[in-house]
């Protein structure tokens, strides 16, 4: 297997559907020529010609629109948003059409398409290059959330997404766009939706994270092991539907949670997995649920650092879920 | 004049006016709650117009106030009856009421201009995959004020999509007199994003009929876009809670006089247009009787959590 960065794994899976299904087209702001500003399109549109990869105007409302009616004929569109920052004069496209489509069509049909977006913090972006607005999405009815955390599942779950039935937000962590390498597996490789993956079994503390911070997560448990404690570590992947069996099978097993999540903390995913298992598990839970998240301001530029939760803060989340401090 | 098809379209007309004046008498008794949009004073738009559309090919999008299209293109008055009072039997099952339709190529949404970005996308859909047919897309004078449609037109000028854009400038973006609050000019506008541009004062239902056909033909052959503005009139409030207390004078009067509707109804012989009613209205309280008694959806089916 290739070893490829989560850019290259996404810009693999992007080719493979291309290659797959004709209707697979891809567009957005520089996406067609250029390739793309995090270079994920680089390639496909001398490989697939400039009507299946092609370049908008900055209009983010006609790029979801556009995307829309062209799921609404059957083809399967990818629209790429540069930044999910600039989505917003968009949203009114993604919360009143693309959202309800299947549902105020009286269920007579969908619009399978996926909107791939940059998002999260870590690279300097300040205000608006680094948000974490996936909660903002996973609330709204009808939409599925998505964020891989390494290229394999970048690879995966993208050609899962691009197949799917219904609209997808595809968040990828841009902060490990390129930092990241690992084997990824050749050709056709789905993830399915909705399934949470058990990065590493233990027994004394559950702690669920997705993106970027799968791997602060990952450092945070060096100084756990050191101290003797046992973490089950799950990466979410899909953030709506998520998968709640294997959260509450973990919960019941460890008997302690922590949340990490970038976002707000308020109304965050971290909250929403929170109320879930505090009103499906709490027979289980032998300690606080703990949530370590981004902070309730907008998002800071000299002090991304404090702003990102990081190895302290997890480790010390632990700590509290533990009750070995208050 | 050809009559024949006149009385085909006063009959459509008219079942489009007894509907909605049938929705105000029921919001009227209570029968109805929520709200709805009538589009009295603007039927032969959606009549003129529809007249052409090959409904496998062409694909249509509405606005908030969209009976009329969805009547003229489909006639089926029980299942907007049935939408309208949340039933099952509605177009979709009484999920969108008044304001959100869908019925095969046919598609609109309560977001004023908000269908238009998605109407391009179909276009360029139809355009990318060589299929035939066109994209005609209503919108209202209120809408030529967002964003999104000026994106839409902006879109369709830069990619040249077989959309045509059927403005019905009925001039109240609900109580406000659009003129007053639009700088510039529409056509000028829609020229700017280099969209040919026509307009016509909507009265007579035929002519009407005459140069959409023109303009229908020369964008199914050309695959490019084109606008289209009607000069039209709503004689009825925005909505059910409008006691049009904004209206002008002048404009009243003028719309009162020359109304499309009457217009085709004193074209047409008097037994004819007796026969029209007389079924027209017999078909209407049918299907509101009908759709009275239908059932409303089931909580169970369609209210269901996830995950």
């Amino acid at each position: 297997m290739p070893e490829m960065t989560l850019v290259q794994a996404l810009r693999d899976a992007l080719a493979v559907e291309m290659a797959r299904d004709d209707r697979v087209v891809v567009f957005g702001e520089d996406v067609g020529r250029r390739g793309g500003v995090f270079t994920v399109t680089e390639g496909l549109q001398e490989r697939f010609g400039e009507e299946r990869v092609y370049d908008t105007p900055l209009d983010e409302n006609g790029i979801l629109g556009m995307a829309a009616g062209m799921a609404l004929m059957g083809l399967r569109p990818v629209a790429e948003i540069q930044f999910v920052d600039f989505l917003w004069p968009g949203f009114d496209v993604v919360i009143s059409d693309i959202a309800k489509e299947r549902f105020r069509s009286g269920g007579q049909y969908g619009v399978p398409l996926v909107i791939r977006s940059p998002y999260g913090g870590g690279v300097k972006g300040g205000l608006y290059h680094s948000q974490s607005p996936e909660a903002i999405f996973a609330h709204i009815p009808g939409l599925k959330v998505v964020i891989p955390a390494t290229p394999s599942e970048a690879k995966g779950l993208l050609i899962s997404a691009i197949r799917d039935e219904d609209p997808v937000v595809f968040l990828e962590p841009k902060k490990i766009y390129f930092g990241i390498k690992e084997e990824v597996p050749e050709g056709e490789y789905t993830i399915p939706l909705g399934q949470a993956r058990v990065v590493q079994e233990g027994s004394d503390v559950t702690i669920v994270s997705y993106g970027a911070l799968l791997h602060e997560v990952l450092r945070a448990n060096e100084t756990l092991k050191q101290e003797g404690i046992s973490a089950e570590i799950l990466d979410l992947r899909t953030i709506l539907p998520f998968d709640g069996p294997t959260l509450l099978e973990s919960v019941a097993k460890t008997g302690r949670i922590v949340i990490v999540v970038e976002a707000p903390r308020i109304l965050s995913v971290a909250s929403e997995l929170a109320a879930f298992v505090a009103e499906r598990a709490v027979d289980y839970l032998d300690g606080p649920i703990v949530r370590v998240t981004g902070w309730d301001t907008p998002f800071p530029y000299a002090l991304e650092p404090h702003y990102l939760p990081n190895v302290r803060r997890i480790v010390h989340g632990v700590r509290r879920a533990l009750g070995l401090v208050p | 004049m050809n009559l024949d098809l006149l009385a085909r379209f006063y009959e459509r007309m008219f079942l489009i006016r007894t509907f909605e004046q049938t929705v105000e008498a029921y919001f009227a008794r209570g029968q109805m709650r929520g709200t709805t949009h009538g589009s009295i004073g603007q039927e032969a738009i959606a009549v003129g117009v529809l007249s052409h559309v090959h409904p496998d090919e062409d694909f249509v999008t509405g606005t908030h106030r969209s009976h009329g299209h969805f009547l003229a293109l489909t006639g089926r008055v029980f299942e907007l009856a049935s939408e309208l009072m949340g039933k099952k039997t509605g177009v979709i099952h009484g999920r969108g009421g008044s304001q959100h339709l869908a019925f095969g190529n046919f598609l609109t949404n309560g977001i004023t201009g908000g269908m238009l970005p998605s109407a391009v996308g179909v276009a360029l859909a139809k355009k990318l995959k060589g299929e035939p047919g066109v994209v005609i897309s209503f919108l209202g004078d209120g809408g030529m004020n967002e964003g999104h449609t000026l994106e839409a037109l902006n879109l369709a000028g830069a990619f040249q999509t077989p959309n045509i854009f059927v403005l019905e400038n009925n001039h109240y973006a609900m109580s406000t007199v659009t003129e007053r609050v639009t700088g510039g000019t529409f056509e000028s506008r829609v020229r700017g994003f280099g969209l040919p541009y026509v307009r016509h004062r909507a009265l007579d239902v035929l002519e009407i009929h005459r140069l959409f056909g023109e303009i229908y033909q020369r964008v199914r052959e050309t695959r490019r876009p084109v606008f289209l503005e009607f000069e039209t009139y709503r004689l009825c409030g925005h909505s059910k809670s409008d006691k049009r207390e904004y209206v002008v004078p002048e404009l009243e009067a003028y719309w009162r006089e020359n109304d499309p509707l009457l217009r085709a109804r004193r074209a047409l012989p008097e037994e004819t247009v007796r026969e029209i009613e007389e079924r027209v209205r017999r078909q209407v309280a049918e299907a509101f009787r009908r759709a009275e008694e239908a059932p409303f959806p089931d909580p169970a089916e369609e209210l269901k959590p996830r995950p």
